[in-house]
């Protein structure tokens, strides 16, 4: 493993949805970072092929099943975490229901996709939150990161269901922020922009769309899971950000600029 | 031109309909507007008699007594004010559970109170946009306002799922204000100063604004919903505010001037 900018070593990381795309980048930035590393996942070969990524560089992982909807599954996953590396300091919100790239009309949605998508955005946050705030509290730095969007800022037409659950991640982090801050932990969130599988899927259907959207970055392309989005949390998960908390920060390239 | 005397433009004969929950929030909604010149028809959840001014405004107000569980029964209370006052050009919408306002722990909060309050508060807000959507896309346009305490900007402690709904509320609406826009159907956003406006929150701890000093707002008192509020949703009716869509609106006095 090449020597990273930022040392967490003897820190250790649980992220939900590290199976792919922007959760496995963390993952893989963090073990490079020396943090130990929990992939929860709802499927077990995804997990173990970002564990066997991490394995390769040399850093420390631990695989759990564990759908982020279920609570039993959550708390399973903590309690594996804390008693494989003895604590937890680092948590990550990052699974979603996989809808973000299909457009939705408002007056169509339904319950059934509300539900879907709200189970494993807003439902995941808490029991994880629930389930992490004692091994967070024992910690002297705990880290608390939800993955918001853009579309939870600038309300994306493109599928309400989405941005709407993705905007109730801006108020949970502020609010979770006030109440954990007693205890010396930072919860923030992140809003990236990631050339992600989703991402490519949505614009080989719209190619036309692609080039266009392209421009409105700054910085000329989106992010790349590992290095662009990864590396940006390993800071966040540094000394260095111990005094930032309830932010929605943008890592997306200066995409969105309305803030 | 005095705030008595308002232009023209923006005192426009129109058919309101508000949604609220709760005692009195849609009385004091619904009076403002139907003082400014509008037909009104509050659809709420709390009978009539429970309304602790119900009498007042009962001459120039209509009310509909509403279930919020589905869609189908939402939909069936804007039918029936439909079919006595016609198609509504504003719909203002503040229809939040009291069991969101209610101080809780977020390690405490129970799965029902979680997956009940949190995701069926945020369904009534799509449900009630769906339904002013049904109305206003036949008729060629109309406004909708969400209303929720300011509080949500900033966080708070303890209101983990109030927090979550109204910036998932935020976001929806101004998914909405994109969709529907080439319908002519605009929608806004108002985040209202706690004061008097929602007793629940009177003895909860919010944060205070940023100012040093004592906390009351610049303006010395936090707009009413009966005097101010319903006035700022008229003018965002009006064709004065024709050029206005997503937007969010603070009417908190000049207490946080969120960027």
């Amino acid at each position: 493993m090449s020597a990273p900018a930022v040392s967490l070593s003897g820190k250790t990381a649980l992220i939900t949805g590290a199976g792919g795309g922007i959760g496995r980048g963390m993952a893989l930035a963090l073990a490079s970072a020396g943090a130990n590393v929990t992939v929860a996942v709802r499927r077990k070969t995804t997990g173990d092929e970002t564990a066997a990524l991490i394995r390769a560089e040399g850093g420390s992982v631990l695989v759990v099943e564990a759908d982020v909807a279920k609570p039993v599954d959550v708390r399973n996953a903590v309690d594996r975490t804390v008693a494989e590396f003895s604590g937890l300091d680092i948590v990550i919100h990052n699974a979603n229901a996989g809808d973000s790239a299909h457009p939705v009309a408002l007056e169509e949605v339904t319950d059934e996709s509300w539900h879907s998508q709200a189970r494993v955005t807003w439902d995941g946050a808490l029991w994880l939150a629930q389930a992490a705030f004692a091994p967070l509290k024992r910690s002297s730095a705990g880290r608390f990161i939800l993955l918001g969007s853009a579309f939870g800022l600038h309300g994306a037409g493109f599928n309400p269901v989405y941005a709407a659950l993705k905007g109730g991640i801006k108020g949970f982090t502020k609010s979770l922020a006030r109440e954990w801050g007693p205890f010396g932990i930072t919860v923030n969130a992140i809003q990236p922009a990631a050339a992600t599988e989703p991402a490519e899927v949505f614009f080989n259907q719209y190619p036309e769309v692609r080039a266009a959207f392209m421009r409105n970055f700054p910085l000329g392309r989106m992010g790349r899971p590992r290095e662009d989005i990864g590396r940006a949390v390993v800071a966040i998960c540094s000394d260095e950000f111990g005094f930032i908390t309830a932010q929605s920060i943008q890592v997306d390239g200066g995409l969105y600029t309305a803030v | 031109m005095s705030a008595a005397n308002p232009s023209p433009q923006v005192r426009e004969s129109k058919v309101a309909f508000v949604v609220a929950s709760g005692a009195n929030v849609g009385s004091r909604l619904g009076r403002g507007l139907a003082r400014a010149g509008s037909r009104v028809a509050v659809l709420e959840d709390a009978p009539a008699g429970e309304s602790a001014d119900a009498a007042d405004g009962a001459d120039i107000i209509e009310r509909y007594p509403t279930s919020f569980a589905s869609r189908a029964e939402v939909q069936r209370a804007f039918d029936a004010a439909a079919a006595d006052l016609g198609s509504p050009q504003l719909v203002l919408v503040s229809a939040l559970p009291s069991s969101l306002f209610v101080p809780t722990d977020s390690d405490r909060l129970t799965a029902n109170e979680w997956t009940s309050a949190v995701q069926g508060a945020a369904k009534i807000s799509l449900y009630c946009l769906q339904a002013a959507h049904s109305y206003m896309v036949k008729s060629g346009g109309g406004t909708i306002v969400c209303v929720g305490p300011s509080f949500a900007l900033v966080g708070a402690a303890r209101l983990l799922g109030l927090s979550t709904v109204l910036e998932a509320q935020r976001a929806l609406v101004k998914s909405a204000a994109r969709q529907w826009g080439r319908h002519g159907i605009r929608a806004h956003w108002i985040a209202v100063g706690v004061g008097t406006n929602y007793s629940a929150l009177q003895e909860v701890p919010l944060p205070n604004g940023p100012e040093l000093g004592p906390p009351p707002p610049p303006l010395g008192h936090v707009p009413d919903f009966e005097q101010d509020v319903a006035g700022i949703a008229e003018f965002l009716a009006s064709s004065a505010g024709r050029g206005l869509t997503g937007t969010s609106l603070v009417a908190d006095g000049g207490d946080w001037m969120v960027p």
